[in-house]
């Protein structure tokens, strides 16, 4: 029950954090392997989902902080050329997002994510982040204004290089 | 409320995320506000064009050996009982049922009287034979699907998974069951009446609270906050 109704989600999560589908499934089976094993552990005081979410944020990001950022960034490179063969309009958003992503900083981007592509409220990337929700409504505000800077400048260079 | 008071809660009310009561107020400041008006619809305006924007990521799907890669990894991680897979005893029922907190103050009261009831049960023959395993496919197979079906949601699942874990670690028996454990899972959450397709494509979010994804699948709009499941 708890693996088919949560993998997609899970996958998809640790994709979008990640960028690689490869890595996304590996984090993805680590932390389903992580929250089956732990399930002593697992006291209820939370919903099974968020304590899963947790789990896969975490593993994400301990990932990508031991991925050294030459080796990532060619792996990203790669991943981007693998998954582009949509060439056109979508591919270039796509790409500018990434790389818009890529420069907030880990709680940002993670906040944003967790908000606009899994659509959780505030009390839910609460209990998913373990923090107060005053701090997700400070987050999401200024993850949003950084991105929407960022996203201008991205426009304005892709403009430029037309 | 007051224009100031107004500058304060729009983002949330731009996010759907203010109480009813608080929701109304703002409403009714709308109505004869155009400058608050207009205030709402550039933050309506902002938070679309980041949304938009991220909708371009894409969407994937676990590969098809996603499930398999899991299961044969968790045998390494946890040893579960080969009499998880056996059915339930009287003793396991009764067990489960005196978990429950409504009924602990009743079992406390017949407790002598059932103390004699379990240790017949423990001495019951425990073991299966090779043919009594459950199949794959045997939607119909005893123990945990049999604990799980009782429960009405995925946290009581999860506890009852639990205590069925326990009961079987303190009978000592074999650990090597790992794989037909989570198959038992896998087959309830097949049969799950509120089961439903994730819903993975967002949907422009209105000012009413909405659930995550499907209603009704995890946490109902009025009940994230509670903890509650289904």
């Amino acid at each position: 029950m708890p693996l088919r109704r949560y993998r997609d989600r899970v996958v998809n999560l640790a994709y979008h954090l990640l960028r690689s589908r490869e890595d996304a499934e590996d984090t993805a089976q680590e932390a389903f392997t992580q929250a089956f094993s732990a399930i002593n552990s697992f006291r209820g005081e939370s919903q099974f989902w968020t304590w899963l979410y947790r789990i896969t944020v975490n593993l994400c990001l301990h990932r990508r902080r031991r991925a050294k950022p030459c080796e990532s960034l060619d792996e990203q490179e790669q991943n981007d050329a693998e998954e582009h063969t949509d060439a056109g309009a979508q591919a270039v958003t796509k790409l500018m997002v990434e790389r818009t992503l890529d420069q907030l900083s880990a709680p940002l981007r993670v906040v944003l994510i967790l908000r606009e592509t899994h659509d959780l409220n505030y009390e839910e990337i609460a209990a998913v982040l373990n923090i107060p929700v005053g701090t997700v409504r400070s987050r999401l505000s200024a993850a949003r204004l950084k991105f929407r800077q960022l996203w201008q400048d991205a426009e304005n260079e892709e403009e430029q290089h037309r | 409320m007051n224009c100031r008071e107004m500058k304060r809660h729009l983002p949330d009310y731009a996010e759907g995320e203010i109480a009813a009561a608080r929701a109304a107020e703002i409403e009714a400041h709308l109505a004869v506000c155009a400058a608050c008006r207009a205030r709402l619809e550039t933050l309506h305006g902002e938070r679309h064009s980041v949304r938009r924007a991220l909708q371009a990521l894409p969407r994937i799907q676990a590969s098809p050996d996603f499930e398999r890669r899991v299961l044969e990894a968790l045998p390494e991680r946890m040893a579960l009982p080969q009499r998880m897979v056996r059915p339930l005893s009287l003793f396991d029922r009764l067990d489960a049922v005196f978990a429950r907190p409504v009924c602990k103050l009743l079992g406390s009261s017949v407790f002598g009287l059932l103390c004699g009831l379990l240790i017949v049960s423990l001495l019951a023959p425990r073991s299966l034979s090779a043919g009594d395993s459950p199949a794959p496919g045997d939607t119909t197979a005893p123990s945990v699907l049999a604990a799980v079906s009782e429960g009405t949601d995925e946290v009581a699942a999860i506890r009852q998974l639990r205590r069925l874990y326990a009961l079987g670690r303190r009978s000592g028996a074999a650990e090597d069951d790992g794989l037909h454990w989570l198959h038992h899972v896998e087959k309830v959450g097949k049969q799950a009446p509120q089961e439903k397709p994730p819903r993975l494509q967002s949907l422009p979010r209105s000012n009413k609270k909405e659930p995550p994804w499907n209603a009704g699948i995890l946490v109902s709009p009025s009940s994230s906050s509670s903890g509650s499941w289904c």
